[in-house]
């Protein structure tokens, strides 16, 4: 018993696939965009040659940053995956048999991490681009609970992998909710930082936002944290809107299917200036409320 | 309220912006002056790409001129040629063949088309829209496989000459020049309704960074910033030079003055562009074959002036000549340097930082143009440490 | 034209190449601009040996007008235009950094393009071409 829980925690569906499974959508992602914009892209497994040299490479911790600097992306990474251990996979939790509210509070620790890292650097273009991520996350998460407290509500438990097989059995929650769906793309794409959302890293004006000063093992944990979160949001949307999954096969089309989508929406959108984001996401969540007003009356 | 204007007072700081800095292709250094998120006053401080072409020039004969007049500016390099070559010309008295007008002018229109579609590009990029950006670049390829095929090379085409050309263009080459004209044409149309309709392009151009038509005439701002705050002036066309007074085209102005109306103006120009190259390549054929009028090198004690309109604006360039093969003197002076330090404080006050790249670029500033003139000093050792490393990074950023 | 601009010494092609007394610079300049609504499109500084030649070129519709005034080597300096033109103030500053003319009444005359502590003073003088000052 002891034994399965371990493997199921570390290799399936657990630590290793997640990994392998956020290094694939990202590859994905980035190759897709390219063939969109008529290039032809690194290959799929660019990524993980990007941490791969990365975890080489020399890291550097300016003199002026504060203590922080060091630990907020260690925390971010473990945080985040330690959400996406809590969610089923395939019809599996990894890692026990929580609710969604210990998910939620790990997701959105691991958030807060990451830019608390943007705050903790000495660099000025961090600081604006960690404010920004902070305000964009004032903007997304309305739409975002409100979408789950649907999908909750619609499927009487607080238990993802009672909403799991409740979808598999009664159908995509999200055809019957399709507004709560629609507050949830959205905010995946800017929990994600996805065009038009990619306001904090904005390098055309403030160089790479909050992770400008990171360079190393620690601009890796960084980028696996980001690779991380669009698994896990991935793997959410399919928990709570798309249909649940119990066999690998669903659980790839589904998530490549959501994957593809947000690609469409990196490559079609410019951005997004901050304050529109707020008012832009805020309008969803609205539009999500239709549906929890709906579901309670 | 004592302590809220504390408050406000630590919300005011003044951020540099440069020299090196993603948002710029050159290094520069715009201090922005912020209350919060809302600037309140910019300083250009130019002068990092200094590299002493008007002191090289006048050590060096006016052949070698040329090719230095070619590398002030990577995006800009023929219309400098052409315009330094016109100048020795008018110091000649000479005048130079049909052909080499014909040659001269499709040079130019291709330049302006190829800094054109870079600057759709860059204002894509500025937005966010990176897909804009690739695609626009791609459409621009098609320029430069033009230009190769004119020059033999992409960026400094060293195709003018005191006199005339040095190339001639090949009659089977035209054809193909005019079909890629044509798709060029429909691409061109293809991005003009993306950055005039496109609801979050609109969102962020629209009504910023507004230029109003008095400061734009009395501060001389030149170029296609000008005509977006409808000032009606075109070199092109108030002072003819080459061919233009002979072709049909028109001057593109807009009378908003924000970003849309400039980015608007170059678009259009696009198509103006492609209509000139048009008719010139129509009509090379009935020139005679003659590429150059024999000249000597040796200028008479004179003085010569060009002024040409450049994608960016007006160009000055004013020798003047004391009988030897070297000018006494060459001044240079070019649009950025006359736009980017007067209009950019006007038209970034009062607006939100995040918009600060998409206002400074669809100002389109070259800032190799802005500053050629500095000496380096053998002796004393210590301006040639600033001007290697500026020249390093150029010689890494202003490859095409 | 002679009574606008100065004694007109040179024309070629579309430009037009005057010369103005010191004194009478200032007047010819506030003149040109009321009469014409033209606007100075670059000044060009230019070490002459015994004099500093200062180019003023105007553009006015279809005209060039080059307006050339001299000033005493030793004590380069003249009435800056920048009040009537504020473009001008650029070009100004320009021409003080490389050639050390002082333009009077021009509040931003500082250096625009050189470094002042690294680079060598007024450049472009005949004399400093081997760096002293």
């Amino acid at each position: 018993m002891a034994i399965e829980t371990i493997l199921s925690a570390l290799v399936y569906p657990g630590l290793v696939f997640i990994v392998f499974m956020s290094f694939l959508y990202s590859g994905f992602m980035r190759k897709v965009a390219a063939r969109m914009q008529h290039r032809i892209g690194p290959p799929l497994w660019q990524p993980l040659l990007d941490v791969i040299k990365l975890m080489g490479k020399e890291d550097i911790r300016p003199e002026q940053s504060k203590m922080g600097f060091t630990f907020w992306p260690f925390i971010a990474m473990v945080s985040i995956a330690t959400a996406g251990l809590l969610t089923p996979i395939a019809g599996s939790v990894p890692l026990g048999n929580s609710d969604v509210f210990v998910l939620l509070y790990f997701l959105i620790f691991g958030t807060l991490a990451l830019y608390l890292s943007g705050f903790s650097s000495s660099n000025p273009f961090s600081v604006v681009g960690a404010v920004r991520g902070v305000v964009q996350m004032i903007g997304y998460e309305f739409p975002f609970v409100v979408s789950l407290i649907v999908s909750i509500l619609a499927a009487g438990s607080v238990f993802p992998i009672e909403i799991n097989n409740f979808q598999v059995y009664n159908g995509w929650i999200s055809l019957s909710f399709p507004l709560a769906a629609l507050a949830f793309f959205v905010s995946l794409l800017a929990k994600v930082e996805i065009p038009p959302f990619h306001v904090p890293e904005a390098h055309q004006e403030i160089v790479s936002g909050y992770y400008t000063e990171y360079t190393g093992s620690r601009l890796a944990m960084i980028i696996m944290t980001h690779m991380l979160k669009l698994f896990v949001l991935v793997s959410i949307g399919i928990v709570f809107f798309f249909g649940g999954s119990v066999s690998l096969f669903s659980f790839l089309w589904k998530s490549l299917a959501i994957v593809f989508l947000a690609t469409l929406s990196r490559v079609v959108m410019a951005r997004m200036r901050i304050d529109y984001v707020l008012r832009f996401c805020w309008i969803f969540g609205f539009v999500g409320l239709i549906d929890l007003a709906r579901i309670l009356l | 309220m004592a302590k809220d204007n504390e408050r406000r007072e630590k919300l005011c700081y003044t951020l540099p912006l440069g020299p090196q800095h993603p948002m710029y292709v050159e290094a520069e250094n715009l201090m922005v002056r912020v209350d919060g998120e809302t600037i309140t006053g910019v300083e250009v401080n130019i002068g990092y790409m200094h590299r002493g072409i008007e002191e090289l020039m006048q050590r060096k004969n006016y052949l070698q001129g040329i090719f230095l007049a070619e590398r002030i500016c990577g995006i800009c390099s023929g219309i400098h040629s052409v315009t330094y070559c016109e100048a020795v010309e008018n110091a000649l008295g000479i005048e130079i063949p049909e052909r080499a007008k014909y040659i001269r002018t499709i040079t130019l229109e291709l330049e302006r088309l190829h800094s054109h579609f870079l600057f759709l590009g860059v204002m894509a990029y500025e937005l966010g829209l990176d897909t804009g950006f690739m695609y626009t670049w791609r459409d621009r390829e098609h320029v430069m496989d033009m230009l190769e095929t004119l020059s033999g090379n992409r960026v400094n085409y060293g195709i003018p000459t005191i006199g005339g050309v040095r190339r001639d263009l090949p009659a089977g080459e035209i054809p193909g020049m005019l079909k890629r004209l044509e798709h060029l044409r429909k691409r061109a149309e293809h991005y003009v309704i993306l950055f005039s309709s496109d609801a979050l392009v609109r969102k962020r151009t629209l009504g910023k960074g507004n230029l109003p038509k008095g400061k734009a005439n009395s501060h001389s701002i030149v170029g296609p910033v000008a005509r977006a705050s409808g000032v009606n002036t075109d070199i092109r066309r108030d002072l003819p030079y080459l061919l233009y007074d002979e072709l049909e085209w028109n001057v593109v102005t807009r009378m908003e003055g924000d970003v849309q109306a400039r980015v608007m103006v170059k678009a259009y120009e696009i198509f103006e562009s492609i209509s000139i190259l048009k008719q010139c390549l129509n009509r090379i054929s009935r020139t005679t074959p003659e590429l150059k009028t024999k000249t000597s090198l040796f200028v008479k004690e004179n003085e010569g002036m060009s002024i040409t309109e450049a994608p960016r604006g007006e160009l000055v360039y004013y020798l003047v000549s004391n009988g030897t093969d070297r000018p006494e003197r060459m001044r240079i002076r070019t649009p950025t340097f006359t736009n980017v330090p007067s209009a950019l404080p006007i038209i970034l006050k009062g607006e939100q930082l995040a918009d600060l790249p998409v206002i400074v670029g669809s100002v389109d500033p070259c800032f190799s143009c802005c500053d050629r003139v500095t000496i380096v000093d053998e002796r004393t050792g210590e301006s040639r440490g600033v001007d290697e490393a500026f020249l390093r990074k150029l010689g890494e950023e202003n490859g095409d | 034209m002679t009574k606008l601009y100065g004694e007109i010494y040179r024309k070629q092609g579309r430009f037009v190449y005057a010369r103005v007394g010191r004194k009478q610079f200032m007047r010819v300049m506030e003149n040109a601009r009321k009469k014409t609504g033209g606007r100075i499109s670059s000044i060009s500084g230019r070490d002459a040996g015994k004099s500093m030649e200062i180019l003023y070129t105007f553009i006015t519709g279809e005209h060039v007008v080059n307006i050339k005034v001299e000033v005493d080597r030793r004590k380069p300096v003249i009435e800056s235009v920048s009040k009537l033109f504020p473009a001008a103030s650029l070009y100004e500053r320009e021409t003080y950094e490389m050639l050390g003319v002082l333009f009077e009444g021009n509040e931003e005359l500082e250096n625009i393009l050189l470094d002042s502590k690294l680079s060598p003073r007024f450049p472009l003088r005949k004399e400093d071409k081997h760096g002293k000052g």
